[in-house]
């Protein structure tokens, strides 16, 4: 089953900038997908008009083959923005039962919840903080649990790692790779392409709105020994058009 | 319905946590205490004047009842300007709320995370809006109370028009606050709260505006001006019934769900995040 699909979805802003052209993505159940280029290549708006938080100019976007528009998938949806903000008056803890509360989950449920992913992302400490006085990857991390509350099928980042500091990274690392055993689907939007090599199952490369090029990294690993950043040079330098 | 609740409840705290708005509040407290010295001071005099006239000669209780009566109308005058100032308050606050309810949160991205959950835009809307409703609502409450402890504490003459002043007060607050929220969604929230108060302004300035361009505008805009029962307090020239507290309150209703409506199709179409 298709988790994301986009079929022909194009996003052009005013002026006529096209931030988006003719996008066809096919993101299936349980593999971690990467979404990869450089800044302003139309990463964040491809994850917008999934999300339907714009309206495309053109083309459709589906998660689990419902609607973009739709909101019954909400439920089986995670999602961390690239630039967001907390409210600051609540303390970290706060936060999350908020979130929570807005992804449908019940107090029984929701308290626990939050212990489980305060723990796995090394968060106790700031359990009773105030948002204001946590550190960027603290609210990197609390980001990330956020979307991860309601314990959903398909996980949108966009940009994690942004903020987070090595021991972070390494643990996003491997939460990533735990949710893909439980059979869930990932989708990151990165404009490094460092770590993701070992995480991806597929990666697409995006370049001016462009979909430039679709790689498996399975069967790219079999019959070559670069890396994914050798290959995200070559791909952005000779402004290939190719996908498997 | 737990979305909305969940929502009125944090954008509550928001306003709650805003500095402007707890000295907005201490503000009206010392407000309320100085016009509660007045009152006393007041309703002294009144207590006076009509002791003189008791047990005095016929020609002599004439004044007296003169003094009572100028004493009385005092009264009136100092409720009216009271309520004039609550009013007033209420105005700018209401624009306030109204001008932060939904727009300083999309800048930060905040929405964005809310609406990525099982959470729809009137549902967002509607929970903010909530938020700001129950703050004009305790500030109307405040208000009210105010009004009930100078008339029975100090016994001062009973005005049946004092009673429907909070409540149209609130019916202000409702279509001012709602005028903004539609504004901020189409403009810089700043400008949004300038041209709400400029529609609450004009019913003041209506005169003036005759001859101007202005005045077209003015009948384009939300009317106050039957909000307003000050002149009651003064002259004591009419009293409202329930029909007309009826009929008011359907109006601000009415123009609260319009703009609301507006609000939620501009929010349809609003890039968020």
């Amino acid at each position: 089953m298709s988790v994301i699909r986009t079929e022909k979805l194009t996003k052009t802003f005013r002026r006529r900038k096209v931030a988006l052209n003719e996008l066809d993505l096919d993101v299936r159940e349980s593999e971690i997908f990467g979404l990869v280029g450089p800044k302003d290549s139309g990463k964040s708006t491809a994850i917008r008009l999934m999300l339907n938080f714009i309206r495309p100019s053109s083309g459709r976007a589906w998660l689990f083959e419902e609607p973009a528009s739709g909101i019954s998938h909400r439920q089986r949806l995670g999602y961390l923005p690239e630039k967001f903000t907390f409210p600051n008056y609540f303390t970290s803890q706060g936060a999350m039962r908020f979130y929570g509360r807005l992804a449908g989950l019940k107090p029984p449920d929701l308290n626990p919840r939050i212990e489980e992913l305060l723990e796995i992302l090394d968060l106790q400490d700031i359990a009773a903080r105030k948002i204001s006085k946590c550190t960027a990857d603290e609210r990197q991390r609390l980001g990330l649990l956020q979307a991860m509350l309601s314990d959903p099928d398909l996980l949108i980042l966009d940009q994690p790692l942004t903020d987070m500091d090595s021991d972070g990274r390494a643990r996003f690392h491997s939460l990533m790779l735990n949710m893909k055993k439980l059979g869930k689907t990932v989708f990151i939007a990165s404009n490094v392409t460092s770590g993701l090599g070992l995480l991806c199952d597929r990666v697409a490369f995006l370049q001016n709105g462009e979909l430039k090029r679709l790689e498996d990294l399975q069967t790219w690993n079999q019959r070559s020994d670069e890396s994914l950043e050798k290959l995200f040079l070559d791909v952005f330098d000779s402004g290939d058009t190719s996908s498997d | 319905m737990t979305n909305v609740l969940a929502i009125a409840g944090d954008s509550l705290r928001a306003m709650l946590h805003r500095r402007w708005l707890l000295a907005f509040m201490i503000i009206a407290f010392i407000v309320a205490v100085v016009f509660y010295v007045v009152f006393a001071q007041m309703s002294q005099q009144a207590l006076l004047a009509d002791l003189s006239g008791s047990g005095i000669e016929t020609s002599m209780r004439s004044l007296a009842d003169a003094q009572l009566r100028a004493a009385q109308s005092q009264i009136r005058q100092a409720l009216g300007i009271y309520c004039e100032i609550c009013v007033f308050g209420g105005v700018v606050l209401a624009v306030l709320v109204g001008a932060i309810s939904m727009s300083s949160e999309f800048s930060k991205g905040s929405f964005g995370l809310i609406l990525a959950k099982p959470v729809t835009r009137w549902q967002l809307l509607f929970g903010r809006y909530l938020g700001a409703v129950i703050v004009l609502f305790g500030y109307s409450v405040f208000m009210g109370g105010a009004l009930a402890i100078y008339t029975v504490a100090h016994e001062l003459v009973a005005f049946p028009a004092a009673w429907p002043v909070p409540w149209f007060a609130f019916c202000q607050f409702l279509i001012l606050s709602s005028l903004t929220v539609v504004l901020s969604t189409l403009m810089n929230s700043n400008f949004a709260a300038l041209l709400a108060f400029y529609s609450y302004l004009a019913l003041y300035f209506q005169v003036l505006l005759v001859d101007s361009v202005f005045y077209n505008v003015y009948h384009a805009l939300p009317s106050f001006g039957v909000y307003s029962v000050r002149n009651q307090f003064i002259n004591r020239a009419f009293e409202y019934g329930w029909y007309e507290v009826g009929i008011l309150t359907l109006y601000a209703v009415n123009l609260t769900v319009i703009f609301l409506a507006l609000a939620l199709w501009r929010l349809h179409y609003k890039k968020v995040g």
